[in-house]
C-alpha cells in the first residue's frame, strides 16, 4: 500500500515536471513566432571593465528603447537579448552561439578580446558584430568584413593624442628643443584591449621623433602601482600612455602623484571618463585623453534624448553618475539602427544586407552626440580619422586639440595604417 | 581528485591549438587533415608529463593535503606560463582564433554542432573503453589496492608512488585529449577558458555522478548540461517581461551548480552512478528482489 502512494507520488511529480518543461518550451517557441528585428547583445556588468561596462550596457537597451520608440526598423520592433558575459571570452562564444540559434541579425558586442577572437567565425556566418571594442585589427575590410564601430579607433585615437602632446604640450616644456621627449606606456601587457593600439602608438612615437622608455605591465585590476611608477620614474618620462580602464589608470595617475613622477598622461578611450577625477582627485588635473564622443550631458545634437532616456528608463540611477560610456553605447546603436533600416528599405535585412546596404553606404552619417561623422567603405572600416583630445583642468573636460590624420599623413593614412 | 584539472585541459588544447597554427606541416599533412588528429596525441602526450609534474607531492603528502597542492596546477600553469607567456605568442595577449575550418580530420571537417558532437562521442568511446580496460589490468588493481589502503598496497610490494604518478599521466592523458577535443567547439581559445572554477566544475560533475565511477562521470556530465540548457530554455520567455534575467544569467547559472552539488551532498551523496546501480540491481532482480 506504501509502495503505491509512493509510485503515486512520484507520478504526480513526474506528471508536473513534464507539464512544466512543456510550458516552458510553448512559450519559448510562440516567443519565437512574433516578427521583430532580433539584436544580440554581451555587456561587461561584473568582470574586468565593468568599471565602464555598467554605463555602457544602460545605454545600450536605453538606445534600443529610442530606436523602438522611433519606429524601429521601418517599423519592425527590435528585439534585444541583452546578456552580462563578466568579460570571459568563453562566455562571449557561448552567448553567440546562442545568438546564432535565436535568430539575430546582428551582435553589439563589447571587448577586444572576444571580438577580435570572434571575428573570422562572424565572417563566416556573416554577422554584423559592432561592437565597442575599436581595435585597429578590426577595420580592414578584407580580413573583418563583419566588425564594426562607431568611432576613432585606438590605434588611431592613440597616434592623435600622442600628436595633440606634441603639438600642444611639448614646445611649453624647458627642454623643448634640447632633446627628444621620452615617452612611455602603462597597460595590462595581457589584455588584447590594452595592447591593440601599442605597436601604432611606437610608430607614431618613431614618427615623431621620441624616445621610448620600457612598457610598464599594470594589471586591469590593479589598485596599487607604486613599483611600476618606481620604474617609470628611473626612466623619467615627460609623457605617459595609459592604455587600462579607469579604475586602474586612477589607481596609476594618484601613485604617480603621491610619488612625484613629473609627466603628462595620455589616456585611452576607456581609461577616461567622468569618474577619472572622482577615483584620482587631484592627481586627475592636466590628464589627457581621447573622447570618440561628447561627454554625458554635454550640450550637443542628441544628448536631450539621451538624458531623457536614461530618466525615463533607469530613474534610480542619479544622473550625475551617468558617464560618457551611455553615449557610446549609443553611438553603436546608432549606427547599427540606421545601417538595418537601409538594408530593409533594399529589402535585404540580414548580415550580407546589414552589411553592404547599411553601413558600406554611409558616407559621412552624421549620428550628432558629438562624434564625427561616420563613414565605412568595401575598401576601408575606420569610421573617422579625426581625434577629439580633451584635457581635465580646473574640475572640467575641455577639448584640447583635434587631430585629422587623414589630412596630416594623407599618405600614410591611405596605404600604411589601415588594420593595426 | 584534483583541484587543478583545468590545467591539464588547458596544456591540451594549448599544444593541439599551437600545433595546428605554428608547427610547419608539410603541405600534404595539412591537405590529408593529418595535423589535428596527431596534435591531439601530442596533447596528450604533453598533457600528462605535466600532469605527472603535478603529482610528485603525492609521494610525500596525499588525502585531502594532496588535492590542495594539485591547485598549484591551477595558478602555475594557467595564472603565469599560459597567460604571461604561451598567449602572448604572436605579440599581443590576443585569443588565439581558430577560424572555421581549421580542426580537420582526415578528409572530415568539424565545424558544425552536429560533427562536434559526433566526434565527441567517438572520443569518449575510445577513452572509457581504454579506461575501463586498464582498470581490469595488473595497474588497475593496484589502483585499487592504493586506494583501499596504500600501506597495505606497499606492503604487498606495490609500487606506491610508481602507480599514483602513473594515475597522474593517465588523468592528464584524458584531460589532453579532452582539451584538444574542447577546442573543435570553440572559435578561439584564450586563457580564460580555463578558470579555477572550471576545475570546481568538474569536480561538481564528479560528486552529481558518483566518486569513483565511470559512467558516473557521464551521468553527472550530462545531468549539468541538461539542467543548464533547461535554464536557459526555460529564461528565454520569462525574459520578455524580466529582461534583467538575462543579465543575471550568468550568476543564476552558477547558483544552479552550487545548488545542485548542496541537494547531491545531502540527498544523494553516492551520485547520480548510485542510482544507476540500484535500477540495475532492480530490474536484475526483476520479479522477485527477495
Amino acid at each position: 500500500m506504501k509502495k503505491q502512494s509512493t509510485c503515486r507520488r512520484y507520478g504526480f511529480g513526474a506528471v508536473m515536471l513534464l507539464a512544466t518543461i512543456g510550458l516552458i518550451l510553448g512559450l519559448s517557441f510562440s516567443a519565437f513566432g512574433a516578427e521583430e528585428v532580433k539584436v544580440g547583445a554581451l555587456n561587461d556588468m561584473t568582470g574586468a571593465t565593468s568599471d565602464v561596462g555598467k554605463d555602457y550596457a544602460l545605454g545600450l537597451a536605453e538606445a534600443i528603447h529610442y530606436a523602438n520608440a522611433n519606429g524601429g526598423v521601418n517599423g519592425k520592433p527590435i528585439k534585444l537579448y541583452q546578456f552580462d558575459y563578466g568579460y570571459r571570452v568563453p562566455e562571449a562564444l557561448t552567448k553567440y552561439k546562442l545568438f546564432k540559434r535565436l535568430g539575430t541579425v546582428a551582435v553589439l558586442g563589447w571587448g577586444t578580446g572576444d571580438t577580435e577572437a570572434l571575428s573570422p567565425t562572424v565572417t563566416k556566418d556573416r554577422m554584423p558584430y559592432v561592437s565597442a571594442s575599436y581595435s585597429g585589427h578590426l577595420t580592414d575590410p578584407e580580413k573583418t568584413p563583419y566588425n564594426l564601430f562607431f568611432a576613432v579607433d585606438y590605434s588611431s585615437g592613440a597616434r592623435g593624442a600622442i600628436t595633440a602632446w606634441f603639438d600642444e604640450k611639448w614646445p611649453e616644456h624647458p627642454d623643448y628643443g634640447k632633446r627628444k621627449p621620452r615617452f612611455l606606456c602603462s597597460y595590462m601587457f595581457a589584455s588584447p584591449y590594452c595592447s591593440a593600439p601599442i605597436k601604432a602608438i611606437k610608430d607614431q612615437a618613431e614618427l615623431l621623433g621620441f624616445d621610448v622608455g620600457p612598457d610598464q605591465d599594470v594589471s586591469l585590476f590593479a589598485i596599487d602601482t607604486k613599483s611600476q611608477v618606481l620604474g617609470m620614474k628611473d626612466f623619467e618620462p615627460d609623457v605617459i600612455w595609459h592604455g587600462n580602464t579607469t579604475m586602474s589608470v586612477a589607481a596609476t595617475l594618484r601613485d604617480a602623484y603621491s610619488l612625484g613622477l613629473k609627466a603628462d598622461h595620455l589616456i585611452n578611450v576607456w581609461g577616461f571618463d567622468e569618474n577619472l577625477p572622482r577615483l584620482a582627485g587631484k592627481a586627475a588635473e592636466g590628464a589627457m585623453g581621447v573622447a570618440v564622443c561628447a561627454f554625458y550631458g554635454e550640450d550637443v545634437p542628441m544628448m536631450d534624448k539621451v538624458v531623457e532616456y536614461a530618466k525615463k528608463f533607469n530613474p534610480g540611477v542619479a544622473q550625475e553618475k551617468r558617464l560618457i560610456r551611455t553615449i557610446q553605447a549609443w553611438g553603436d546603436v546608432l549606427i547599427l539602427w540606421e545601417a538595418m533600416k537601409r538594408a530593409d528599405k533594399a529589402g535585404k535585412l540580414d548580415g550580407e544586407g546589414i552589411l553592404k546596404q547599411g553601413f558600406e553606404t554611409m558616407e559621412n552619417f552624421e549620428i550628432g552626440l558629438g562624434a564625427p561623422p561616420v563613414t565605412f567603405t568595401s575598401a576601408d572600416h575606420r569610421p573617422t580619422g579625426e581625434v577629439n583630445i580633451y584635457e581635465y583642468r580646473g574640475g572640467a573636460f575641455a577639448l584640447l586639440k583635434r587631430v585629422d590624420l587623414p589630412a596630416r599623413w594623407p599618405e600614410k593614412w591611405e596605404k600604411e595604417w589601415l588594420g593595426w | 581528485m584534483t583541484l587543478g584539472h583545468a590545467a591539464f585541459l588547458a596544456v591540451g588544447a594549448y599544444t593541439s591549438t599551437l600545433l595546428i597554427l605554428e608547427f610547419p606541416w608539410p603541405g600534404f599533412m595539412m591537405d590529408w587533415g593529418l595535423a589535428y588528429p596527431l596534435s591531439i596525441l601530442a596533447a596528450a602526450v604533453v598533457a600528462g608529463f605535466w600532469s605527472v609534474l603535478f603529482g610528485l607531492p603525492s609521494a610525500r603528502v596525499k588525502g585531502f593535503y594532496l588535492i590542495l597542492t594539485t591547485m598549484a596546477a591551477q595558478f602555475i600553469t594557467v595564472d603565469f606560463i599560459i597567460t604571461q607567456y604561451i598567449s602572448q605568442i604572436g605579440g599581443r595577449g590576443q585569443a588565439f582564433s581558430l577560424p572555421p575550418g581549421t580542426i580537420k580530420l582526415g578528409p572530415w571537417v568539424i565545424d558544425s554542432d552536429l560533427d562536434v558532437y559526433y566526434m565527441m562521442l567517438v572520443l569518449t568511446i575510445l577513452c572509457v573503453v581504454a579506461v575501463v580496460n586498464l582498470l581490469r589490468s595488473r595497474v588497475g588493481r593496484a589502483w585499487v589496492a592504493i586506494r583501499d589502503n596504500d600501506i597495505s598496497a606497499d606492503v604487498m610490494g606495490i609500487n606506491v608512488v610508481g602507480y599514483k604518478l602513473l594515475a597522474f599521466f593517465v588523468a592528464g592523458v584524458i584531460g589532453g585529449i579532452a582539451g584538444a577535443f574542447w577546442i573543435s567547439n570553440l572559435a578561439a581559445i584564450s586563457p580564460e577558458h580555463f578558470p579555477w572554477f572550471w576545475s570546481l566544475w568538474l569536480v561538481g560533475v564528479i560528486l552529481i555522478g558518483g566518486v569513483g565511477s565511470i559512467h558516473g562521470a557521464i551521468f553527472g556530465s550530462v545531468f549539468m548540461v541538461v539542467v543548464m540548457e533547461l535554464l536557459q530554455l526555460g529564461m528565454m520567455p520569462l525574459a520578455a517581461t524580466y529582461p534583467k534575467l538575462l543579465m543575471d544569467f550568468l550568476f543564476i547559472k552558477e547558483a544552479a551548480f552550487g545548488l545542485a552539488i548542496c541537494l547531491f551532498l545531502i540527498f544523494e551523496p553516492n551520485g547520480l552512478a548510485y542510482r544507476w546501480w540500484q535500477m540495475k540491481n532492480y530490474f536484475n532482480l526483476w520479479p522477485f528482489s527477495y
